[in-house]
């Protein structure tokens, strides 16, 4: 595939470049090792101590990942027509692959639209939320006293860094699955799926439901938290010149896609596996 | 850091060297499972190269779930540090 | 302003679930339904194309089935005009051949008649010459007072039976 760019998009780019460049420059010399690494900004409000907490940097991050979605959804529909543009060539592709993949999964016909828009939902917002985990932002940072905003020394804070976004989800998709269960094949149908081969494995068949969203929320944070933590260092071992650009790059574009594209599709498994009787 | 007795400084670095030791040894099973899992993977691409598609989708699949047990140290090392 | 450790589980994560229902919700709305709505549309332009070209496709089928019988047809009529037209070639040539036959006999009879005519004239001068002829002549030779008219048809019975023998 041949990339080409207009003189917009050039010009653009090179002053990206130099930004880009002058900031590492500038931050070569002042740079030290990365205080709050491992803490983040929370504030309180007057709820109940656990609901109390809130963490503003996932919020935000939330709102532009979504905003940026919804404007993308909407210019697609605006612009929709029968021969595609490019841009809408692009969506579609995306849109039906895991579609066809949602069909083939799912052994009934009518949880395959409702399956389709948990896992497309989930798979664009976790892409998109990966993909600007990938490009070097402001890094907020949080001192004993004072927050500490870092220009261009790490990546955005991605939501999916979080893990409450991905605990959140992974519990959505569990909950979902059973839902779907409930509906499909009547409640106690459902129950005696726990005691399926004999009661014995009651216990078994109950730690291995619950296993099911630790293990899908954490492969995703641990992923990107990691990765991010790992560039942070890397940029600090090498004074943020041209090696954390390509870190970037990777621990961003490349495991993000991977990583989106596996939790969307292990939440398809989970309903499917629901799913079938 | 705030002054220490012995006991918690032990304490302190036991936490450290047992989370090390976890996520360390824990890396190890789902590193070879999901080794052998590419393996077979591309054996199979090499045998049957039209199944190229399906095979990359259920070969991401398996590691991913092959990984679970990973992210479970790493799940426990988490707890060991920070709590 | 406080600080909390990166691995936490608080009231963050029901923000995340509300606004990722409301994600969905607007993406169902601008996104998938249009998707979908589109893939169906998609499909069922194809199916008719498909089913347009199939018919037309029977259709020229159909058309040929009934050129081709208008074809037979036509060959026969053909044919059949070509036997017709071989048959009055035939018959035509047949009369002509007759006609033309009865008029060489018709022609050869009236030759032959008129011969015949010819020759009984010419018999019957040259019958009466002879006569005349041999009357001159036997008076001449004879000399004799011959009852004229006796010998006459004497002679005339000679010669007729002369002449029959020839």
């Amino acid at each position: 595939m041949k990339v080409s760019f207009s003189r917009g998009e050039k010009i653009f780019l090179t002053l990206f470049l130099i930004v880009y460049a002058g900031v590492a420059i500038w931050n070569f010399g002042k740079i030290s090792f990365p205080e709050g690494i491992g803490k983040v900004w929370q504030v309180h409000v007057p709820l109940p101590s656990l609901l109390g907490t809130l963490n503003p940097i996932t919020v935000i991050m939330t709102v532009v990942i979504m905003s940026i979605l919804i404007y993308m959804a909407v210019s697609f529909k605006r612009h929709l027509s029968k021969i595609p543009s490019k841009k809408q060539a692009a969506i579609e592709i995306i849109l039906s692959f895991v579609y066809d993949l949602v069909e083939d999964v799912i052994p009934v016909k009518e949880f395959v639209k409702p399956t389709f828009y948990v896992s497309m939902t989930l798979f664009l917002f976790i892409w998109f939320s990966n993909l600007l985990g990938g490009i070097p932002g402001i890094s907020v940072g949080v001192s004993s006293h004072h927050l500490v905003l870092n220009l261009f020394t790490d990546t955005w804070p991605s939501p999916t860094g979080d893990l409450n976004t991905n605990v959140t989800y992974a519990v959505m998709v569990l909950f979902i699955s059973h839902i779907f269960a409930i509906k499909l094949k009547g409640f106690k149908n459902w129950m005696k799926g726990f005691i399926d081969p004999n009661p014995i494995m009651l216990p078994m068949n109950i730690i291995g439901e619950l296993a099911k969203p630790v293990s899908h929320s954490l492969r995703l944070f641990g992923n990107i938290a990691g990765g991010g933590i790992m560039v942070l260092m890397l940029s600090y071992l090498a004074k943020y010149t041209i090696v954390p650009m390509v870190l970037w790059g990777f621990f961003g574009f490349f495991v993000g896609t991977i990583q989106a594209f596996v939790f969307s599709m292990l939440a398809i498994a989970y309903i499917s596996v629901q799913l079938e009787q | 850091m705030a002054d220490l007795s012995m006991a918690q400084a032990v304490v302190e670095a036991a936490k450290y060297i047992g989370a090390g030791v976890a996520m360390g040894i824990g890396a190890i099973g789902p590193a070879i499972g999901e080794g052998h899992i590419g393996q077979g993977a591309m054996e199979s691409m090499g045998r049957q190269p039209e199944m190229v598609g399906t095979l990359t989708t259920r070969m991401l699949l398996s590691q991913a779930v092959a990984e679970s047990t990973g992210l479970y140290a790493l799940l426990i090392a988490f707890m060991i540090l920070l709590f | 302003m406080s600080s909390g450790v990166f691995v936490n589980f608080n009231g963050t994560s029901i923000l995340q679930l509300m606004s990722f229902f409301l994600l969905m919700y607007l993406l169902i709305k601008y996104l998938y339904k249009p998707f979908l709505a589109l893939l169906d549309k998609r499909r069922q332009d194809i199916k008719a194309e498909y089913d347009k070209a199939e018919a037309s496709k029977k259709e020229a089928e159909e058309m040929k089935k009934k050129m081709e019988a208008e074809m037979k047809k036509l060959n026969e009529k053909i044919s059949a005009m070509y036997e017709e037209a071989k048959e009055r070639v035939k018959k035509y040539e047949e009369n002509e051949k007759k006609r033309v036959q009865s008029e060489i006999a018709n022609m050869l009879e009236k030759g032959r008649r008129e011969i015949q005519e010819e020759q009984a004239k010419a018999e019957e001068a040259l019958r009466t010459k002879v006569v005349t002829l041999a009357i001159a002549l036997a008076s001449k030779v004879i000399q004799k007072d011959l009852d004229d008219k006796a010998k006459r048809e004497f002679l005339m019975n000679q010669l007729s039976k002369f002449g029959d023998k020839k």
